[in-house]
C-alpha cells in the first residue's frame, strides 16, 4: 500500500505563489496526472513530493508517514525529468544501474537487474552504448529504466515526453501506461498536454494559478467540468464561450449579453441562472447542431473557415452581428464553404453554464425532463 | 563599350568571386596563420638554427649538436630544471588546490559572489612584474609580512635572502596572482553542471560526496586538466617574479630555467646555448601536456 497525501501544501517564492493549498490524495497504484498550462504550479507540486522543493506550509505523507522534511534520497521515490538528466559520462548500463550502485548492490546482481529492466524496455542491445549515441526515444527508455530499477514506492514523471515527436509520443505514452499497470507503482505525472493526460491518467488533477481546479477521472473532468477554466482547458478545439443573458425574465431564449445581436433557444437552463444578469454559455464544438436553412431557435452565423478532417469538418463561424468566432464540428456531408450562412442550434444538456464573474459552474438544480434537444439534429 | 567586352568583364568578376568562394577557408584563416607563423613558427625555427651555433667574441661558428651535449651533460641545467620543478610543484599544487576549493565555495550560493569574483580578477590583470614589485614591498626587511609573522619569529625573516626559503617566497606571489584564474575556470565548469542532473542523482539516492565523485567531477574533469596544463606550462616559464625579486639568487637557489636562459643570452651573449635551453624547455612542456591529456583521456 502506497498512498500519497498532500495536506494543504503551499509553496511561495518570496511574494510569488508557486502552489497554494494543495489538498489531494493519490491512492495505491493509481496513475494521477497533474495537468495545467505552463506556470500553473504543477511541477512545483511534483517537486514538493520529490523533496527537491521544500513546501512553505503543509505536510506531505506517504502511507501516513510525514516525509515533508526528509531528504529526497530517503523517500524511496524515483523521478523521470523533463530533460531526462542522463549521466553523460556513463554508458547506458551504468545509467540504469546507478541507483543500485549507490545502494551498494554488488556488480553481478546489478548487471542482472539492469539486463532485466533493459529487456522490459526493449533496449537490451543498447546497454554498452554511450548516451549521446541514442535517439530521443531510446534516451527516454533509459531514463525510465533508471527510475524503475529500484522498484520505488512512488514514481514521478515531469513532462517526460515533451521533447519527443508526435508519433513517438503516442508510442511511449502507451508503453508508460502499460508499464505502470504491470508494476502497479503509485505514479504522479506532470503534463500540459491534455490529450496525454486524458489517455494516461486514472485521475486528473487540473491546476491553474497555483491551485487545484478539479480532481476527477478523465471522463468526469471532460463531461462535468467544475468551472470555466477546466471546461476551456480540456478538449480540443476548446469549448466555445458566449457571454449571454436570458432574453426576458424566465425566457428559455438567450441573447448576446451586451447588444442582443444573436439569440439561441436553450431549453432547460439551470433555474439558478439569474433572470437579468449575464452569464457564460459554454458549448463544445461538436455539440452545436448545424443547419443550412433557418430553424426555429437556432442562431444565424457565417462560415469563415472550413477545415475538412475526413469524417468531419471543423468550421470557424461568426455569429450574425457579432465579432466573436466559434469553432464548430460538423459532419463531412454538411456541404458548406466559406461565406455560406448556417444556423446553429444548442441543446441544454450539452451546454454548460458558468458564472460570468467567477467562472464557477452553475448546475441544473432540478431535473428537467424536457431538457434535451429543442432544435435541429445532434451532430 | 561593346557587348562582348561587357560580357568579358562580367565573366572576370564572376570567376573572381568563384575563386574567392573556393578559397574562402584559406582567406579567412590566413591572418591567424600569419600571426602563428610570425610569433611561433619563425622564432622556433630561428632558435633551432641558433642552437646549432656557438657564440663568442670571435663571432659565431657552427657546432652541430654541441650545445645540446654540453647542456645535457653539465650539472647547471639539471640543477635549474630541478629548481623549476620544485617551484612548479608547490605553485601548481597550491594554485589548483586552493582555486578548486574557492570555486566550490563560490558555487554554493554565496552572498556577494559577483563582488568576490570581480575582486578575484584584480591580481590577474596586473603584470607579473608589478606583482613582483608589490611583493618586494611586502617582503621588505621589517615590512608588512614581517610584522604579520612577528609573534612567531625572533626578528625579521630573510624572505628573499635565505637560500632555504627564497624559492617558497617566490611561490607565494605566483599563488596570489594565479589562483583566481583556476577559480574562474573551475567555477565556469561547476556552473555548467545542469541542476537536473544533480537532482537526478539525488533522487537516485546519491549523497553529497557521491554526487561530487559521480556527477560533478566528471563534468569538470576536462577543465581541471586544462587548468593544470596551463599552470604547469605557466610556472615552467616563470621569469618576471624571479628576475625582480631574487635574480636567481641567493647562491643560485632560485635559478629557474628561464633565469638561466636569460643569463646565458644576455649576460654571456651565448645565444646558441640559450636557444638550446629554450628548445629543451619546449620539448619538456609538450611532453608534459601530451602525458596529461593521454593519462586523463581528455581531448582538446
Amino acid at each position: 500500500m502506497v498512498r500519497v497525501r498532500y495536506d494543504d501544501v503551499t509553496k511561495r517564492y518570496g511574494n510569488e505563489i508557486g502552489a497554494k493549498d494543495i489538498d489531494i490524495t493519490i491512492d495505491d497504484g493509481e496513475f494521477a496526472v497533474l495537468l495545467g498550462p505552463s506556470g500553473c504550479g504543477k511541477t512545483t507540486t511534483l517537486r514538493c513530493l520529490a523533496g527537491l522543493t521544500d513546501p512553505t506550509e503543509g505536510e506531505i505523507r506517504i502511507d501516513g508517514t510525514d516525509i515533508t522534511d526528509k531528504h529526497p534520497k530517503n523517500r524511496d521515490i524515483a523521478m523521470v525529468f523533463q530533460e531526462l538528466a542522463l549521466y553523460p559520462h556513463m554508458d547506458v548500463a551504468a545509467n540504469i544501474g546507478y541507483p543500485l550502485k549507490v545502494e551498494g548492490v554488488d556488480k553481478a546482481t546489478r548487471r542482472e537487474r539492469v539486463e532485466e529492466v533493459a529487456e522490459t524496455l526493449d533496449i537490451g542491445e543498447l546497454l554498452d552504448r554511450e548516451t549521446d549515441e541514442l535517439s530521443g526515444g531510446q534516451r527516454q527508455r533509459v531514463a525510465i529504466g533508471r527510475a524503475i530499477i529500484r522498484r520505488p514506492s512512488v514514481f514521478l514523471m515531469d513532462e517526460p515526453l515533451a521533447s519527443l515527436d508526435a508519433k513517438l509520443k503516442v508510442e511511449m505514452r502507451n508503453e508508460i501506461k502499460k508499464l505502470q499497470r504491470e508494476l502497479g507503482i503509485t505514479t504522479l505525472y506532470v503534463t500540459h498536454d491534455q490529450e496525454e493526460a486524458m489517455t494516461l491518467g486514472d485521475t486528473l488533477i487540473v491546476m491553474n494559478d497555483g491551485t487545484v481546479q478539479q480532481v476527477g477521472t478523465p471522463t468526469e473532468v471532460y463531461h462535468d467540468p467544475a468551472n470555466q477554466f477546466v471546461a476551456g482547458f480540456i478538449g480540443s478545439p476548446s469549448m466555445n464561450f458566449l457571454q449571454v443573458r436570458r432574453e426576458a425574465v424566465g425566457s428559455q431564449r438567450v441573447v448576446a449579453a451586451d447588444d442582443a445581436t444573436f439569440s439561441f433557444s436553450v431549453t432547460g437552463l439551470p433555474t439558478a441562472v439569474d433572470d437579468t444578469e449575464p452569464f457564460v454559455l459554454g458549448v463544445r464544438p461538436q455539440y452545436f447542431s448545424v443547419h443550412q436553412s433557418p430553424v426555429d431557435g437556432a442562431a444565424k452565423a457565417e462560415v469563415t473557415v472550413t477545415e475538412p478532417m475526413g469524417d468531419e469538418q471543423l468550421l470557424t463561424v461568426q455569429l450574425a452581428g457579432d465579432s466573436k468566432e466559434l469553432a464548430v464540428r460538423a459532419p463531412f456531408d454538411v456541404a458548406v464553404s466559406r461565406g455560406d450562412t448556417i444556423w446553429l442550434g444548442v441543446s441544454a444538456d450539452s451546454a454548460y453554464v458558468f458564472n460570468a464573474e467567477t467562472g464557477a459552474r452553475i448546475r441544473q438544480t432540478e431535473a428537467s425532463p424536457d431538457a434535451a434537444v429543442p432544435t435541429g439534429s445532434r451532430p | 563599350m561593346s557587348l562582348q567586352s561587357n560580357t568579358a568583364v562580367g565573366g572576370h568578376y564572376e570567376s573572381a568571386l568563384l575563386w574567392v568562394e573556393d578559397h574562402l577557408r584559406w582567406i579567412l584563416t590566413l591572418p591567424a596563420l600569419a600571426v602563428l607563423a610570425a610569433f611561433f613558427v619563425y622564432p622556433v625555427g630561428r632558435a633551432l638554427v641558433l642552437s646549432l651555433y656557438q657564440f663568442d667574441t670571435a663571432g659565431r661558428h657552427f657546432v652541430g649538436l654541441g650545445n645540446y651535449v654540453a647542456i645535457l651533460t653539465a650539472g647547471a641545467f639539471w640543477q635549474s630544471l630541478w629548481i623549476t620543478a620544485k617551484f612548479m610543484f608547490f605553485a601548481v599544487s597550491f594554485e589548483v588546490g586552493l582555486g578548486i576549493a574557492i570555486a566550490f565555495v563560490l558555487n554554493s550560493k554565496v552572498r556577494f559572489r559577483g563582488l568576490v569574483q570581480t575582486i578575484g580578477l584584480v591580481p590577474l590583470v596586473i603584470s607579473p612584474t608589478v606583482v613582483a614589485l608589490l611583493w618586494q614591498l611586502l617582503y621588505q626587511n621589517g615590512g608588512v609580512l614581517d610584522s604579520l609573522v612577528a609573534p612567531l619569529t625572533n626578528g625579521p625573516v630573510p624572505w628573499l635572502s635565505d637560500p632555504s626559503i627564497a624559492l617558497y617566497a617566490l611561490v607565494l606571489p605566483d599563488v596570489w596572482q594565479m589562483t583566481p584564474l583556476v577559480t574562474l575556470i573551475v567555477l565556469a565548469g561547476l556552473q555548467s553542471v545542469p541542476d537536473h542532473v544533480q537532482e537526478a542523482a539525488m533522487m537516485d539516492g546519491a549523497g553529497r560526496m557521491r554526487r561530487l565523485i559521480d556527477v560533478t567531477l566528471p563534468y569538470i574533469k576536462e577543465l581541471i586538466v586544462l587548468v593544470l596544463i596551463l599552470r604547469i606550462v605557466g610556472t615552467m616559464r616563470v621569469f618576471a617574479k624571479v628576475f625582480v625579486l631574487t635574480r636567481g639568487g641567493p647562491a643560485k637557489s632560485t635559478e629557474v630555467i628561464s633565469m638561466a636562459m636569460y643569463r646565458e643570452a644576455f649576460s654571456y651573449g651565448n645565444y646558441g646555448r640559450a636557444s638550446t635551453m629554450a628548445l629543451l624547455l619546449l620539448l619538456i612542456a609538450l611532453a608534459i601536456t601530451y602525458a596529461f591529456a593521454t593519462v586523463s583521456e581528455v581531448e582538446f
